[in-house]
């Protein structure tokens, strides 16, 4: 149903931000790529916010349920974090004629990026308290978010939204087309952090069933 | 309060019939057989002017000269294209006219720049090379997960069967 739902959102949003939206001043049609990603900005934020809270209450409860779900977040948050860094570089080709700037937001959502792998490969490479070692991780790479958030001030030159410097100082048609899309993104955030938790299940149940082999002298 | 409301409903009927062209006027249809046949002044229609004869070339020509006059760009414009129309090198200007050459190369040059500007706006305008690339990048990228995801649990699924079935016969 969600995965349908996203579908649905992602036709309408692109039909929104290349037909609907009205053409932007100052960024002229580049623009366009801040309808996609900003949202993946904010997916990667709540993706990442959500992997540090689980994390927090799986280090506490020590539940796998708690587990699972962080680890699906992690590798969402990997995701989204690559398609803004990918997009980011290529806005900026197309606006400051480079593909990377050691501007102060694109430093620090490459070093929450840089985290989140180092999440997904303590998970894969660190052993029996592998959970644990990248829960901790996981709850330092959240406290970079605020941070990243606030960081843009007049002083620097990555592109602001709104009068306000912010996406809540949009208005008319750019507003409507802006929060579908975030919506949209949300829809599939949900899809993918669901499937990817399922697929968490699928691999504890291996283990366990592993485990059982190796008692019932199946495995060696 | 009451005198207020009286008035009011009194009042407003009557700034409505008394505007015909409001919505509230009452006017009936004007294709009805009893409607009031509005008299129209006849107001006589204006006199054609006289055929002009046409300018003469002299006449144009100072015309022209009176507006470049008036208006240096206009001027400049005039210049640089008359030259571009007649691909004229700066050789042969400056065979005709070597004092005035220098003048036209920079007129040229701020032509030539004003074009060069004019074509990086409309590039950046209609720049859809990144934008493209920056979708196609979001695409990619998500249709790579999707499928990675869906190849593991396809894996897991059929690893996870197999180990039951192995399980359930050494059990039996």
């Amino acid at each position: 149903m969600l995965a349908v739902l996203s579908g649905l959102g992602f036709v309408v949003t692109l039909y929104l931000a290349f037909v609907y939206a009205p053409f932007e001043p100052v960024l002229l049609f580049n623009q366009k790529i801040f309808y996609y990603h900003v949202p993946h900005a904010f997916m990667l934020f709540a993706a990442t916010a959500t992997c540090g809270v689980c994390s927090l209450v799986f280090l506490k409860k020590r539940t796998p349920k708690w587990d699972d779900l962080a680890l699906a977040s992690a590798e969402v948050a990997v995701l989204f974090g690559a398609a803004v860094l990918i997009s980011g570089s290529i806005w900026a080709k197309a606006a400051w004629d480079l593909w990377w700037t050691w501007e102060k937001r694109l430093t620090m959502s490459l070093l929450l990026w840089l985290v989140l792998v180092g999440y997904v490969l303590v998970r894969r490479f660190a052993g029996a308290s592998a959970d644990r070692l990248a829960a901790g991780l996981a709850v330092f790479g959240t406290l970079g978010i605020p941070f990243i958030y606030t960081m843009v001030d007049k002083s620097d030159h990555h592109p602001q939204a709104g009068s306000g410097g912010n996406v809540m100082t949009l208005t008319g048609p750019m507003k409507l087309v802006f929060w579908s899309c975030v919506l949209t993104f949300f829809l599939w955030f949900l899809t993918l952090v669901m499937m990817r938790v399922q697929s968490a299940r699928a691999e504890r149940e291996l283990r366990e069933l592993r485990e059982q082999g190796l008692d019932a002298g199946l495995l060696t | 309060m009451r005198v207020i409301i009286a008035l009011w409903i009194a009042l407003v009927p009557m700034v409505a019939t008394a505007q015909p062209g409001s919505a509230g006027s009452a006017a009936p249809a004007a294709g009805s057989s009893d409607a009031p046949q509005a008299v129209m002044p006849q107001v006589p229609e204006p006199a054609a002017p006289p055929p002009s004869a046409a300018p003469s070339a002299a006449d144009l020509r100072k015309t022209c000269a009176d507006a470049m006059n008036a208006d240096p760009t206009f001027a400049d414009a005039i210049v640089v294209a008359t030259l571009r129309d007649r691909q004229w090198s700066w050789e042969r200007i400056s065979a005709v006219d070597p004092s005035g050459a220098s003048a036209l190369l920079a007129l040229k040059v701020n032509a030539d720049t004003l074009r060069q500007h004019e074509q990086a706006a409309n590039a950046i305008a209609k720049n859809e090379k990144h934008v493209v690339l920056a979708y196609a990048a979001f695409w990619v990228l998500a249709a790579l997960f999707v499928v990675f995801l869906w190849r593991r649990q396809q894996g897991l699924k059929a690893e996870i069967a197999q180990l039951k079935r192995d399980l359930d016969a050494a059990s039996k």
